[in-house]
Protein backbone atom coordinates (compact mmCIF):
# COMPACT_ATOMS: atom_id res chain seq x y z
CA UNK A 1 0.00 0.00 0.00
CA UNK A 2 1.02 3.11 -1.08
CA UNK A 3 -0.69 6.34 0.04
CA UNK A 4 1.45 8.57 -2.93
CA UNK A 5 -0.44 6.61 -5.75
CA UNK A 6 -3.74 7.35 -4.80
CA UNK A 7 -2.54 11.28 -2.97
CA UNK A 8 -2.05 13.72 -6.12
CA UNK A 9 -0.48 16.85 -5.54
CA UNK A 10 -3.93 19.00 -6.74
CA UNK A 11 -5.53 16.88 -3.69
CA UNK A 12 -3.52 18.41 -1.09
CA UNK A 13 -5.46 21.98 0.32
CA UNK A 14 -2.59 23.29 3.41
CA UNK A 15 -4.56 25.82 3.93
CA UNK A 16 -8.04 25.09 5.09
CA UNK A 17 -10.20 27.10 7.31
CA UNK A 18 -11.13 26.22 10.68
CA UNK A 19 -14.70 26.27 12.33
CA UNK A 20 -16.94 23.63 13.79
CA UNK A 21 -16.67 19.93 12.20
CA UNK A 22 -19.20 20.23 10.47
CA UNK A 23 -18.26 23.99 9.05
CA UNK A 24 -14.72 22.15 8.32
CA UNK A 25 -15.72 18.81 6.37
CA UNK A 26 -18.49 21.19 4.04
CA UNK A 27 -15.30 23.65 3.64
CA UNK A 28 -13.00 20.86 2.72
CA UNK A 29 -15.70 18.95 0.28
CA UNK A 30 -16.03 22.26 -1.71
CA UNK A 31 -12.55 23.27 -2.15
CA UNK A 32 -12.46 19.24 -3.59
CA UNK A 33 -15.06 20.46 -6.24
CA UNK A 34 -13.82 23.43 -6.62
CA UNK A 35 -10.91 21.70 -7.90
CA UNK A 36 -13.35 19.84 -10.68
CA UNK A 37 -12.02 15.85 -8.05
CA UNK A 38 -15.27 15.23 -7.19
CA UNK A 39 -18.37 16.05 -9.09
CA UNK A 40 -21.13 15.63 -6.37
CA UNK A 41 -20.20 17.54 -3.19
CA UNK A 42 -23.75 17.58 -1.22
CA UNK A 43 -24.25 13.51 -1.15
CA UNK A 44 -20.53 13.03 0.13
CA UNK A 45 -20.95 15.82 2.60
CA UNK A 46 -23.85 14.02 3.65
CA UNK A 47 -22.16 10.48 3.71
CA UNK A 48 -19.09 12.25 6.00
CA UNK A 49 -21.61 13.84 8.37
CA UNK A 50 -23.55 10.02 8.41
CA UNK A 51 -20.29 8.56 9.07
CA UNK A 52 -19.54 10.81 11.83
CA UNK A 53 -22.95 10.45 13.54
CA UNK A 54 -21.21 6.59 14.08
CA UNK A 55 -18.64 8.14 15.77
CA UNK A 56 -15.42 10.84 15.48
CA UNK A 57 -13.16 9.42 12.76
CA UNK A 58 -10.09 11.53 14.73
CA UNK A 59 -7.42 9.59 15.88
CA UNK A 60 -4.83 10.84 18.23
CA UNK A 61 -1.98 12.76 17.58
CA UNK A 62 -3.85 15.47 15.43
CA UNK A 63 -5.33 13.62 12.62
CA UNK A 64 -8.52 12.58 11.34
CA UNK A 65 -9.88 10.59 8.84
CA UNK A 66 -13.47 11.35 7.35
CA UNK A 67 -14.69 8.86 5.14
CA UNK A 68 -17.59 6.79 3.33
CA UNK A 69 -18.31 4.99 0.03
CA UNK A 70 -20.15 6.47 -2.48
CA UNK A 71 -21.42 5.14 -5.86
CA UNK A 72 -19.09 7.54 -8.06
CA UNK A 73 -15.73 6.65 -6.73
CA UNK A 74 -14.61 3.82 -8.97
CA UNK A 75 -10.92 3.27 -7.11
CA UNK A 76 -10.70 4.93 -3.94
CA UNK A 77 -10.16 8.79 -3.90
CA UNK A 78 -7.94 10.56 -0.70
CA UNK A 79 -7.80 13.90 -0.25
CA UNK A 80 -5.56 16.20 2.46
CA UNK A 81 -5.80 19.05 4.73
CA UNK A 82 -3.77 20.93 6.80
CA UNK A 83 -5.50 23.28 9.13
CA UNK A 84 -3.05 25.68 10.68
CA UNK A 85 -5.56 26.74 13.65
CA UNK A 86 -6.67 22.69 14.62
CA UNK A 87 -10.17 22.28 15.53
CA UNK A 88 -12.12 20.53 17.67
CA UNK A 89 -12.86 16.92 15.89
CA UNK A 90 -14.19 14.47 18.84
CA UNK A 91 -10.94 12.73 18.54
CA UNK A 92 -10.33 10.06 20.72
CA UNK A 93 -7.12 11.95 22.38
CA UNK A 94 -9.72 14.30 22.86
CA UNK A 95 -6.76 16.67 21.26
CA UNK A 96 -6.67 19.20 18.45
CA UNK A 97 -6.92 17.90 14.92
CA UNK A 98 -4.86 19.71 12.49
CA UNK A 99 -4.51 16.88 9.31
CA UNK A 100 -7.43 15.86 7.73
CA UNK A 101 -7.75 12.56 5.20
CA UNK A 102 -10.53 12.76 2.94
CA UNK A 103 -11.25 9.03 1.79
CA UNK A 104 -14.13 8.12 -0.97
CA UNK A 105 -14.00 4.52 -1.51
CA UNK A 106 -16.30 2.52 -3.97
CA UNK A 107 -19.37 1.03 -2.42
CA UNK A 108 -18.79 -2.21 -4.01
CA UNK A 109 -15.76 -3.11 -2.37
CA UNK A 110 -15.45 -1.46 0.89
CA UNK A 111 -12.36 -3.81 1.30
CA UNK A 112 -10.19 -1.67 -0.58
CA UNK A 113 -11.62 1.09 2.02
CA UNK A 114 -10.71 -1.03 5.45
CA UNK A 115 -7.13 -1.49 3.74
CA UNK A 116 -6.23 2.06 3.56
CA UNK A 117 -8.26 3.27 6.69
CA UNK A 118 -6.04 0.44 8.88
CA UNK A 119 -2.91 1.11 7.02
CA UNK A 120 -3.15 5.16 7.30
CA UNK A 121 -3.91 4.22 10.93
CA UNK A 122 -0.79 1.75 11.90
CA UNK A 123 0.97 5.18 9.94
CA UNK A 124 0.14 7.41 12.70
CA UNK A 125 0.69 4.96 15.62
CA UNK A 126 4.38 3.95 14.45
CA UNK A 127 5.52 7.46 13.19
CA UNK A 128 5.72 11.18 13.75
CA UNK A 129 3.84 12.36 10.21
CA UNK A 130 1.37 14.09 11.45
CA UNK A 131 3.85 16.41 13.04
CA UNK A 132 6.30 16.61 9.54
CA UNK A 133 2.61 16.93 7.47
CA UNK A 134 1.82 19.90 9.77
CA UNK A 135 5.05 21.71 8.94
CA UNK A 136 4.91 21.15 5.24
CA UNK A 137 4.71 24.70 3.21
CA UNK A 138 4.29 22.88 -0.44
CA UNK A 139 2.21 20.06 -1.63
CA UNK A 140 5.12 18.47 -3.21
CA UNK A 141 6.53 17.74 0.28
CA UNK A 142 4.05 15.27 1.09
CA UNK A 143 4.41 12.30 -0.95
CA UNK A 144 7.85 12.62 0.37
CA UNK A 145 6.66 12.34 3.81
CA UNK A 146 4.57 9.24 3.04
CA UNK A 147 7.13 7.28 1.22
CA UNK A 148 9.76 7.82 4.13
CA UNK A 149 7.33 7.16 6.70
CA UNK A 150 5.83 4.12 4.81
CA UNK A 151 9.63 3.07 4.49
CA UNK A 152 9.69 2.94 8.43
CA UNK A 153 6.66 0.66 9.17
CA UNK A 154 7.13 -2.33 6.93
CA UNK B 1 1.41 -36.80 16.92
CA UNK B 2 -0.99 -33.97 15.74
CA UNK B 3 -1.99 -30.56 17.86
CA UNK B 4 -5.68 -29.97 16.27
CA UNK B 5 -6.45 -26.34 17.07
CA UNK B 6 -10.31 -25.33 16.75
CA UNK B 7 -11.58 -21.78 16.57
CA UNK B 8 -15.17 -22.47 17.48
CA UNK B 9 -17.98 -19.61 16.56
CA UNK B 10 -20.83 -21.91 16.78
CA UNK B 11 -20.08 -21.80 20.93
CA UNK B 12 -23.39 -23.36 21.47
CA UNK B 13 -21.76 -26.36 19.76
CA UNK B 14 -18.83 -26.36 22.11
CA UNK B 15 -20.43 -29.16 24.50
CA UNK B 16 -21.37 -31.52 21.77
CA UNK B 17 -17.69 -30.79 20.41
CA UNK B 18 -16.12 -31.87 23.68
CA UNK B 19 -18.15 -34.81 23.86
CA UNK B 20 -17.78 -36.33 20.37
CA UNK B 21 -14.31 -35.90 21.02
CA UNK B 22 -14.86 -38.30 23.93
CA UNK B 23 -16.67 -40.39 21.82
CA UNK B 24 -13.91 -40.93 19.48
CA UNK B 25 -11.60 -41.42 21.97
CA UNK B 26 -9.67 -38.26 22.44
CA UNK B 27 -8.93 -37.69 26.04
CA UNK B 28 -8.36 -34.22 26.58
CA UNK B 29 -8.46 -30.74 24.79
CA UNK B 30 -8.06 -27.26 26.28
CA UNK B 31 -10.68 -24.78 25.52
CA UNK B 32 -9.64 -21.11 25.82
CA UNK B 33 -12.24 -17.87 25.75
CA UNK B 34 -11.31 -16.13 22.95
CA UNK B 35 -12.01 -12.98 20.59
CA UNK B 36 -11.99 -12.50 17.39
CA UNK B 37 -10.21 -10.05 14.77
CA UNK B 38 -13.92 -8.66 13.55
CA UNK B 39 -15.50 -7.87 16.48
CA UNK B 40 -12.95 -6.00 17.99
CA UNK B 41 -12.18 -4.02 14.80
CA UNK B 42 -15.65 -2.80 14.04
CA UNK B 43 -17.33 -2.98 17.84
CA UNK B 44 -14.07 -1.22 19.47
CA UNK B 45 -12.28 0.60 17.21
CA UNK B 46 -13.69 3.35 16.54
CA UNK B 47 -12.43 4.55 12.91
CA UNK B 48 -13.84 1.35 11.32
CA UNK B 49 -17.76 1.59 13.15
CA UNK B 50 -18.37 2.76 9.66
CA UNK B 51 -17.40 -0.73 8.05
CA UNK B 52 -19.15 -2.92 10.44
CA UNK B 53 -21.15 -4.11 8.36
CA UNK B 54 -18.03 -6.34 6.58
CA UNK B 55 -17.83 -7.81 9.93
CA UNK B 56 -21.46 -9.01 9.84
CA UNK B 57 -21.92 -12.47 11.38
CA UNK B 58 -19.06 -11.76 13.92
CA UNK B 59 -19.90 -13.47 17.70
CA UNK B 60 -18.95 -11.13 20.43
CA UNK B 61 -16.97 -14.48 21.35
CA UNK B 62 -15.34 -17.32 20.47
CA UNK B 63 -13.79 -20.75 21.73
CA UNK B 64 -10.07 -21.61 20.63
CA UNK B 65 -10.22 -25.54 21.42
CA UNK B 66 -6.47 -27.30 21.68
CA UNK B 67 -5.88 -30.91 21.45
CA UNK B 68 -3.10 -33.27 21.04
CA UNK B 69 -4.78 -36.34 19.17
CA UNK B 70 -2.92 -39.65 17.39
CA UNK B 71 -2.40 -38.93 13.78
CA UNK B 72 -4.73 -41.91 12.85
CA UNK B 73 -7.07 -39.71 14.83
CA UNK B 74 -6.68 -36.38 12.92
CA UNK B 75 -9.25 -37.53 9.86
CA UNK B 76 -11.98 -38.86 12.03
CA UNK B 77 -11.55 -36.06 14.26
CA UNK B 78 -12.10 -33.36 10.95
CA UNK B 79 -15.35 -35.08 9.83
CA UNK B 80 -16.88 -35.10 13.78
CA UNK B 81 -16.05 -31.35 13.49
CA UNK B 82 -18.21 -31.05 10.32
CA UNK B 83 -21.12 -32.72 11.38
CA UNK B 84 -21.36 -31.20 14.14
CA UNK B 85 -20.46 -27.43 13.22
CA UNK B 86 -21.56 -28.03 9.98
CA UNK B 87 -19.89 -26.27 6.57
CA UNK B 88 -16.36 -24.71 8.27
CA UNK B 89 -16.22 -22.64 4.68
CA UNK B 90 -19.66 -20.80 5.95
CA UNK B 91 -18.94 -17.59 7.72
CA UNK B 92 -19.88 -17.87 11.54
CA UNK B 93 -18.87 -21.08 12.12
CA UNK B 94 -15.32 -21.82 12.46
CA UNK B 95 -11.57 -22.72 11.59
CA UNK B 96 -9.85 -25.74 12.40
CA UNK B 97 -6.60 -26.87 11.50
CA UNK B 98 -3.81 -29.58 12.59
CA UNK B 99 0.10 -29.51 13.06
CA UNK B 100 2.57 -32.21 13.45
CA UNK B 101 4.43 -32.59 16.70
CA UNK B 102 7.76 -33.72 16.74
CA UNK B 103 7.53 -34.61 20.55
CA UNK B 104 4.91 -35.12 22.71
CA UNK B 105 4.70 -35.94 26.81
CA UNK B 106 2.28 -36.26 29.73
CA UNK B 107 -0.54 -36.82 27.04
CA UNK B 108 -3.09 -39.22 29.30
CA UNK B 109 -4.11 -42.56 27.97
CA UNK B 110 -6.91 -43.42 25.83
CA UNK B 111 -10.34 -44.11 27.78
Amino acid sequence: MKICSLLKEDHIFLDLKSGDKRQVLEGFVTSVKKRRLISDDKSILDALLKRESLGSTGLEKGIAIPHALIDESKEPFLALAVIKEGIDFEAADLMPTYVLILLLGDKNNPGEQLKILAHICRLVKETDIVEKIKKVKNPSEICIIFEEEEGKIV
Amino acid sequence: MKLLILFLNKVEKLEEVLEGFVEIGITGATVIDSVGMGHILSEEVPIFAGLRFMFAGAKPHNKTIFSVIKKEKEEEAIRLLQKIIGDLNQPGTGIVFTISLDKVEGLKPEF
